[in-house]
Order: structure tokens, then C-alpha cells, then sequence
């Protein structure tokens, strides 16, 4: 059984760079998805809402608390403090996947050291700046990985894997008290 | 390891994704009623040597299939695409 950690949990990487993995509200999640006209129609409803749908799928679109993630030509998650009301539109699926995430807040000169010892991806200033996210795994499990600071990342993961996945990227640092 | 270009994502390894098939495979007609040719259709494939394309789908990623067009022998890679809007 994962050893639960007692969030937060503080520690320093093997360069010696301190980090904090916190646990945070993730607040509402929503997904829309569609089909052929997606980018018009799930613009629309976004322009509603004072959001833009993002015309990539590595650039976060922000607006205050509010985060919008293209995850596929056809899908964008909506990350907000409180719930949206999302106009019903025929040929858009709205759908409420707050309970299906977690966020944890990786913070400190060390994220970025820290995240690069679990993922294969570019995590310099210059491959990943403040803005970008990307989909990808964690110890096999998907993850969407924001960068909201020069030393803060936000992941989303899966609820059924916050323990174990917390206790694995817990397991990188050495951990102080 | 092999790095697969994803056109959603971007350069990523192959532990992102899973492989799906040959891409070249063509499903009979829904009327065909040789035996034969469905048995070939499901089980029949060929191992090439060389230049080759392939289902693959980014399941940890933005779940779209790709068709990837890879060399079986060097594991050079030639291009990739979603496959909603490629005809392979």
C-alpha cells in the first residue's frame, strides 16, 4: 500500500534545490468536446465567458483564476474557482470532471529538477515558459502538467492516483521535516 | 527508446504511446462473404523491412491516433499525422 504523505511535503532534490508538493483546490473542472466545428462553436461559448479557446495545445489561456487547456484539437478543460455556466449548444458535450482530478502544486527553485527526474519532457525556461502545459505520465499514469510560475507547476492528477502519485514524486526528494 | 513526433504535442517518447496496427491495412467490403479474406483482414500481416506505417495512439497524451510513418530496420521516422485527416 502507498505510504500516505502529509501534505505539504518539503524537501530538496539530490542538486540540493528545496521543493514543496502541496495538495490545492482545484476548484471546477470542465470539458467540452465536440466534433467538425468545434473551434467556432466552442469559441462562442468560451467568448461568453470572457475566455478564448486556445488555438494550440501547449499555450494555457488565463483569465484570473480561470485556466483554459486546448488537451485536443476537439476537447478543451476549463479550470475555474467556481462553477461556469457553459451555454447548451447541440453539437458541444459539456461535461463536469471535478471529481475525477486532483492538483497538486509542486513550488520552489527545485520544480523544475524535481518534475524533469519523472518526465521526458523539456522543462528549461526556454522549452517550457510560464503558460505552457503538456499531457503526459507520471509513473505511467496521465497527468497535464501547467506551468504557472518560473518555480511553480500545478498537475492535475487523476483522484484515484493522488496518494500513490503524491508518495512517488515524495519519493524523489529528500525530505525534510 | 524511440521518440515519436506527436502533430497534437509534440515530440515525445514512445512510452506515451500504445501501437495500434498497420496502418496499410484496408477492411474488406462489409459484403464480402469469403471466408478467406476476412481470415487474412484479422490475422494475416505482413513483417516489413523498411519503410512502413503505423497506427499509434497517444493514450497519455492528447488520445489522438496518429499514422507514423517509421523505417522497421533503423527506426528512422518520416512523418506523422492524425489520422482523422490523413488516407493512408
Amino acid at each position: 500500500m502507498a505510504k500516505k504523505h502529509q501534505s505539504p511535503v518539503r524537501g530538496t532534490t539530490s542538486d540540493g534545490l528545496p521543493v514543496t508538493i502541496r495538495e490545492v483546490e482545484l476548484g471546477t473542472l470542465t470539458q467540452l468536446a465536440g466534433w467538425e466545428d468545434f473551434d467556432i462553436l466552442a469559441d462562442g461559448i468560451l467568448r461568453k465567458q470572457a475566455l478564448s479557446l486556445p488555438s494550440d495545445c501547449r499555450s494555457s489561456f488565463r483569465r484570473g483564476l480561470t485556466s483554459v487547456w486546448r488537451i485536443a484539437p476537439d476537447r478543451v478543460l476549463v479550470r475555474s474557482d467556481t462553477a461556469m455556466n457553459f451555454e447548451a449548444v447541440d453539437e458541444i458535450v459539456t461535461l463536469d470532471l471535478s471529481h475525477s482530478r486532483v492538483c497538486l502544486r509542486l513550488n520552489g527553485r527545485g520544480a523544475a529538477s524535481l518534475l524533469s527526474r519523472m518526465v521526458a519532457l523539456d522543462l528549461s525556461e526556454a522549452g517550457f515558459p510560464i503558460g505552457t502545459f503538456a499531457q503526459t505520465a507520471i509513473h505511467h499514469v496521465s497527468v497535464l502538467i501547467d506551468r504557472v510560475g518560473m518555480e511553480e507547476f500545478d498537475l492535475c492528477i487523476p483522484t484515484t492516483f493522488a496518494v500513490s502519485l503524491t508518495g512517488f514524486i515524495a519519493e524523489h526528494l529528500n525530505q525534510v521535516a | 527508446m524511440l521518440r515519436i513526433y506527436c502533430p497534437v504535442c509534440g515530440l515525445r517518447d514512445e512510452t506515451e504511446f500504445t501501437y495500434g496496427e498497420d496502418a496499410t491495412v484496408r477492411r474488406p467490403d462489409i459484403s464480402e462473404t469469403d471466408p478467406k479474406v476476412w481470415h487474412e483482414y484479422v490475422f494475416i500481416r505482413e513483417n516489413p523491412r523498411g519503410r512502413h506505417k503505423e497506427y499509434w495512439h497517444h493514450v497519455a497524451g492528447c488520445r489522438q491516433w496518429i499514422v507514423v510513418e517509421r523505417d522497421t530496420l533503423t527506426h528512422e521516422m518520416f512523418g506523422s499525422f492524425l489520422a482523422r485527416e490523413v488516407t493512408v
